[in-house]
């Protein structure tokens, strides 16, 4: 009978399975027969050797091969979301791992490309958990046909791609039921060291919910950042780029992010994917700004526009703006790069806002500005000094005037002007104009 | 409706959760979301006016997270604590916690207005009780600055903008975590756009790499000699980074008493995951009003969606930034 799509392909998978064992088998009957020169004992030698062979062949006759398949079915089980990866501790068979198949693709109140989850994901990759002699269990239900795996197969329970091999109907129930139970568990079970919480529905009621680890996003997660660090083309264009020659790739970097391993020494206990990423799994940086707090007030600066104060809070943004602005220097000035300029400026002077605002909070120095170290300029002494006014009446006066707004807002124009300057580019005084009539804006909150 | 404003300044929690689903660095925001719940549910037997807590702002004005990076460049790797040993007298194996100490601050709505300043000062001292015994993202608090209750001001709009105007100000040097999941959507959008074979996770992980191009020097495309190496502009503006927002249900949702071992035989059980978006760090004095810094639940019980969300993305029309090829196509 000619088998077609899916069966040929389970015949093919099995035949692949026996071809090793029949190959070493030969390579040891070949050995044997070296060593033996006697007639008679060759021919018990041949005998044996035969007989060994149609063991071999008859485990892996089909139908044989899959009923002993399904009978080892149950020591791994298929997932998306193993439970081993929440605690190691918790034993495969206690609880329920989940398929990423159920569930909605997005909530009703916004859209699929919002929220990122195992369901953004076109194909899934299903992870085994359990004993690493049953793999071969696992490959055999992964084998997939037009998009369609014996898996999906087995979840319809459709019995088509298995019936060739089937010598009766009881047989083949055997087998889709045995093959069945490496697919979640019939009893529904959490564990003590699973996670479970409650999640408030409406006023007294929750619902209560087990989060599990997504081993498919995470290998998806993972074979991103591996591609963009080590695939060849990724190298050669690192290569091309520290040498500064051309190359069509954009090199891609995923800076500031952490390694979590799942098993330890043993990373296949958690799960067979968790083996082949090594254990590892990357996670993405969520992490506020670092703010370098200030402990001091500025004492020993003339102007807090140095690379030593303010310059340094701000070092990163400066440059990415610098880059920036080269990149488009010889590009008309459209809408979307003065945007795009106004919007880094803005974060410049936010960072301006909250130092300001830091060096007013440090209210045990109130008076700084007084002492005979301060070498600071009048107008930023008012700006980040106000608690002064207090013991000083010259000082509130000149405060109250907010003369000094207008002189802090002119030094940062022409300090943003000095950093963000490179032999290729100049910036002039349109641009000075442009930076100091920001910060005065943003300034006027400390009035 | 929000009639008071409850702020928790400066907690400072030791060994918090670094974790949240594929991201590291700040707990996810249902911590928060949690603890404020606790604390509502605790007040529920408060004698005086009730008030009810509502949703939650979060500022943060310092955090340190426990994780090196061995090599002194690269990947990061948590710092781990030596726990007791088995019955067994062996090591335990390792189940990895990423641990950091913060110094965050809460801002949240209260419905329930107490007039009487006695009431109020008895009440802000019945929450700091109640606070400071509990756990703020699986970290202690070892202190909270100031615990203060302000009732919003009833004379007119110009008021009340004057009054969150003051209060943000406070909050300073810190910055403040808003939802921008509409960035998350357009940038996919323009991602698919651009290479019909794109994903939405390629355009997620868009807001987490560095990029980088060669570009001719002269602009001209023939030109492949003399070139330099330039950032690509991330999708959008400001200190963007991947959030965990919630959890999306992978089963169905289980009666009560159907699943074993669950931790409670009485409430409906179901499996979930991590869900993630994009959201933004934001310096508070930038936002129009506290309002846009707060975060609530919102959950679709039928779907099997159990979210956070915050108003920010709704108000704020600012257009993602196209990306353009290097020779501006």
């Amino acid at each position: 009978m000619q088998l077609v799509g899916m069966s040929l392909k389970i015949a093919d998978y099995i035949a692949a399975r026996a071809k090793p064992k029949i190959e070493s088998f030969e390579k040891k009957a070949v050995r044997e027969r070296k060593k033996v020169d006697d007639q008679q004992k060759l021919a018990e030698l041949e005998q044996k050797l035969s007989e060994e062979l149609e063991v071999i062949e008859s485990k892996f006759d089909p139908a044989n091969w899959l009923t002993d398949a399904a009978r080892r079915a149950k020591q791994i089980t298929l997932a998306t979301h193993p439970i081993k990866y929440t605690n190691s501790l918790i034993k495969r068979e206690e609880s329920s791992c989940c398929h990423a198949v159920a569930g909605s693709k997005h909530p009703i109140g916004m859209s699929g490309c919002e929220c990122i989850s195992t369901a953004s994901i076109a194909k899934p990759v299903v992870d085994v958990t359990g004993n690493a002699g049953a793999l071969d269990v696992a490959s055999l239900l992964l084998l997939e046909e037009e998009g369609k795996t014996l898996i999906n197969y087995i979840e319809d329970r459709n019995a088509k791609p298995l019936k060739p091999f089937a010598q009766n109907n009881e047989q083949l129930r055997e087998w889709i039921s045995g093959l069945q139970q490496a697919l979640t568990n019939e009893n529904l079970s959490s564990h003590k060291l699973a996670k479970q919480i409650y999640f408030p529905i409406e006023q007294g009621k929750y619902h209560l919910l087990s989060p599990l680890y997504s081993s498919s996003l995470s290998e998806e997660i993972y074979t991103h950042i591996i591609v963009s660090r080590f695939s060849e083309e990724a190298k050669s264009a690192r290569k091309a780029k520290n040498k500064s020659i051309y190359h069509d790739m954009v090199v891609i970097d995923y800076p500031r992010t952490a390694i979590q391993t799942f098993g330890g020494t043993k990373p296949r206990n958690i799960s067979n994917l968790n083996q082949k990423r090594g254990g590892r799994s990357f996670l993405l940086s969520c992490a506020p700004p670092v703010w370098e707090s200030q402990l001091k007030p500025p004492v020993g600066v003339k102007t807090v526009f140095s690379y030593n104060c303010f310059g340094r809070q701000v070092r990163r943004h400066t440059w990415f703006l610098q880059q920036y602005l080269l990149r488009k220097k010889n590009w008309p000035s459209t809408v979307e790069i003065r945007d795009f300029r106004k919007e880094r400026v803005d974060e410049i002077v936010d960072q301006l806002v909250q130092y300001g605002a830091e060096i007013r909070n440090l209210e045990h120095f109130a008076g700084w500005t007084a002492s005979s170290e301060c070498r600071l300029n009048r107008a930023e002494q008012l700006w980040l000094d106000p608690h002064r006014a207090e013991v000083d009446e010259d000082f509130a006066m000149e405060l109250e005037k907010n003369d000094w707004l207008e002189i802090v807002a002119d030094n940062f124009g022409g300090w943003l002007n000095r950093r963000l300057k490179h032999k290729k580019m100049t910036l002039g005084d349109a641009e000075r104009r442009e930076w100091k009539a920001k910060a005065k804006e943003a300034l006027e909150v400390f009035s | 409706m929000m009639d008071t404003l409850l702020v928790f300044r400066n907690i400072t929690v030791e060994n918090a959760n670094a974790v949240a689903g594929m991201t590291w660095g700040f707990p996810a925001i249902t911590h928060f979301l949690g603890f404020v719940h606790a604390l509502s549910r605790k007040l529920r037997s408060w004698p005086g006016e009730k008030v009810e807590l509502d949703g939650c702002g979060v500022i943060c004005h310092q955090h340190q997270i426990q994780a090196v990076q061995p090599r002194s460049w690269g990947d990061y790797v948590f710092a781990l604590t030596r726990n007791p040993l088995t019955k067994d007298e062996k090591s335990p194996s390792f189940v990895e916690e990423g641990r950091m100490h913060m110094n965050v601050s809460l801002l949240v709505p209260v419905t329930g207005r107490p007039e009487d300043s006695d009431e109020r000062d008895e009440l802000v001292r019945k929450i700091e009780q109640l606070a400071l015994s509990q756990r703020l993202a699986g970290g202690t608090i070892t202190g909270i600055k100031a615990i203060e209750l302000h009732t919003l001001p009833e004379d007119g709009y110009e008021a009340l903008k004057k009054f969150e105007r003051r209060q943000l100000l406070r909050l300073l040097p810190g910055f403040a975590l808003v939802q921008r999941s509409d960035l998350l959507a357009d940038h996919t959008k323009n991602c698919i756009e651009q290479n019909p074979g794109s994903e939405p996770l390629d355009a997620w992980l868009d807001f987490a790499a560095l990029k980088y191009e060669a570009k001719p020097v002269d602009d001209d495309p023939g030109n492949q000699t003399e070139v330099e190496w330039l950032a690509v502009p991330k999708p959008g503006g400001g200190w963007l980074a991947p959030i965990t927002i919630g959890y999306r249900g992978i089963s169905e949702l289980y009666e009560p008493g159907k699943v074993a071992r669950a931790r409670d035989m009485s409430t409906p059980f179901r499996f979930v995951e991590a869900v993630h978006s994009i959201g933004e760090w934001i310096s508070p004095h930038r936002v129009d009003g506290v309002e846009e810094l707060i975060w609530r639940y919102y959950a679709e019980p039928e779907s099997g969606w159990y979210l956070c969300r915050n108003k920010k993305q709704l108000t704020d029309n600012k257009p993602v930034i196209k990306r353009r090829d290097r020779y501006g196509n």
